[in-house]
């Protein structure tokens, strides 16, 4: 087991009074805890820091701890508590401790009783011990799965649980999503969590709903956006396009004269739900083609000569 | 197949999460989740239902108050603040990707 030198992770000196063991803890949590750090590794770093408060700021653990100290920093392959060591101080632990994960190894060997660890949200749920962790993962759902109810088959790893003495499994679930799903919700599987432990019951399985982006239409709340393509003789003519939809192809008239940006409503051809239907709006987009022939240039060169048409006429550039 | 459930009762919340009942209390009465069904009906507590998301937030409050010791007051301010941003981050994406059919090299800017 690695020895823990809480005074080195808290960045203070081992004589240094509550105020600093205080303000030092304060520092690193502000700067770790993985509410307000998303960054690789800052939850791990948070729970090191958490376990080193927990220990330094009670004056009994302390002295505990600073007797290991002593005795932990000599030992060269590895810690292990003396012969015979008992914590006495577990009586400060009953309230306010940081950090609702498993504290380390270590933690557990001296301050928990080696042979029955303690897990950090003991300290704090008192009364609840037992119940295994909630655990959430992603769920990527099509946008053309929101329309209707659908059954998904979600395959998910429960890590290993040294209370439950559980090994790292993978679980295998069918869940049902109703329909109208949105990005952002979450559904939540009442047991499918980590496993309890001294006969508690599992935690819950929390599915994080993620719409995954497609190609063509962009959502807004119910609502369905897709970019149609125009020719420049399309928009100025007016035409009529087929257009995709979720649910198979719908004709739209291009009314003559639109412009690039212009917004067509097509009501009830979005997003679905048991309470609202979206509408979906095609915006117009004018497009140049790529290659302009010899005989085009000729045609747009006439509509140049006969056109008094300025889109720049607000600007003041003339000189 | 496991039942897909969306909220969470307040006895419920308490028992499972190990949650003291007056700490949940308080923390809606600061406004920083609030009960799905919140009516004059419901005004009892034990009546509370929360949504799934309610929950995220919920414990998210709870982490932050307990670990970083601040008061519920700055946690509802914080948690605001992170809703907020939260729902502003969407919407730039949404925005980034419409842009992104308009202009070249629009979506994702350095």
């Amino acid at each position: 087991m690695e020895f823990k030198d809480y005074y080195n992770i808290l960045g203070i000196a081992p004589d240094a009074d509550p105020k600093e063991v205080k303000a030092a803890y304060r520092k690193l949590a502000r700067k770790y805890h993985p509410d307000m750090n998303p960054d690789e590794g800052a939850e791990a770093k948070f729970k090191d820091v958490a376990e080193a408060y927990q220990v330094l700021k009670n004056a009994e653990t302390r002295a505990e701890f600073d007797e290991l100290l002593k005795y932990g920093s000599q030992s060269q392959h590895g810690f292990q508590p003396p012969p015979g060591w008992k914590s006495s101080a577990n009586a400060g632990y009953q309230e306010g401790a940081q950090f609702d994960g498993s504290f380390s190894d270590f933690f557990n060997s001296i301050f928990g009783g080696a042979s029955q660890g303690q897990r950090a949200d003991d300290f704090y749920q008192g009364a609840h011990r037992g119940r295994g962790s909630d655990i959430e993962i992603e769920l990527p759902v099509f946008l053309e799965e929101t329309l209707k109810e659908n059954e998904k088959s979600v395959e998910f790893v429960i890590p290993a649980d040294e209370f439950a003495q559980t090994p790292t499994s993978r679980k295998h679930l069918k869940v049902k999503i109703p329909q109208g799903i949105m990005d952002g919700e979450r559904i939540r599987l009442r047991g499918q969590g980590k496993p309890g432990y001294n006969g508690g019951t599992p935690g819950d399985l929390y599915l994080h709903i993620r719409v995954v982006p497609h190609p063509l239409f962009d959502v807004v709340g119910h609502n369905l956006t897709i970019t149609v393509p125009l020719t420049p003789w399309e928009a100025a003519l007016g035409t009529r396009v087929t257009l995709p939809t979720l649910e198979g192809k719908i004709h739209l008239t291009i009314p003559p004269g639109t412009q690039s940006g212009d917004k067509l409503r097509l009501k009830g051809k979005g997003l679905k739900s048991k309470t609202v239907t979206g509408d979906m709006f095609a915006v117009a987009k004018v497009v140049m083609p790529e290659n302009i022939s010899e005989k085009s240039k000729a045609l747009w060169q006439a509509l140049a000569e006969s056109e008094s048409f300025d889109p720049r006429k607000d600007w003041d550039t003339k000189s | 197949m496991s039942d897909s459930l969306f909220s969470i009762s307040f006895n419920e919340l308490c028992q499972l999460e190990g949650i003291d009942s007056d700490v949940v209390i308080e923390i809606v009465e600061y406004g920083i989740v609030r009960p799905a069904n919140l009516s004059r009906e419901t005004s009892e507590s034990d009546q509370w239902l929360f949504d799934t998301t309610s929950i995220r937030w919920l414990k998210k409050a709870l982490r932050l108050h307990r670990d970083l010791e601040i008061d519920w007051l700055a946690v509802a301010m914080v948690v605001d603040l992170m809703r907020e941003n939260e729902i502003l981050q969407k919407e730039n994406d949404t925005y980034q990707r419409q842009l992104a059919r308009f202009i070249k090299d629009a979506a994702h800017p350095e």
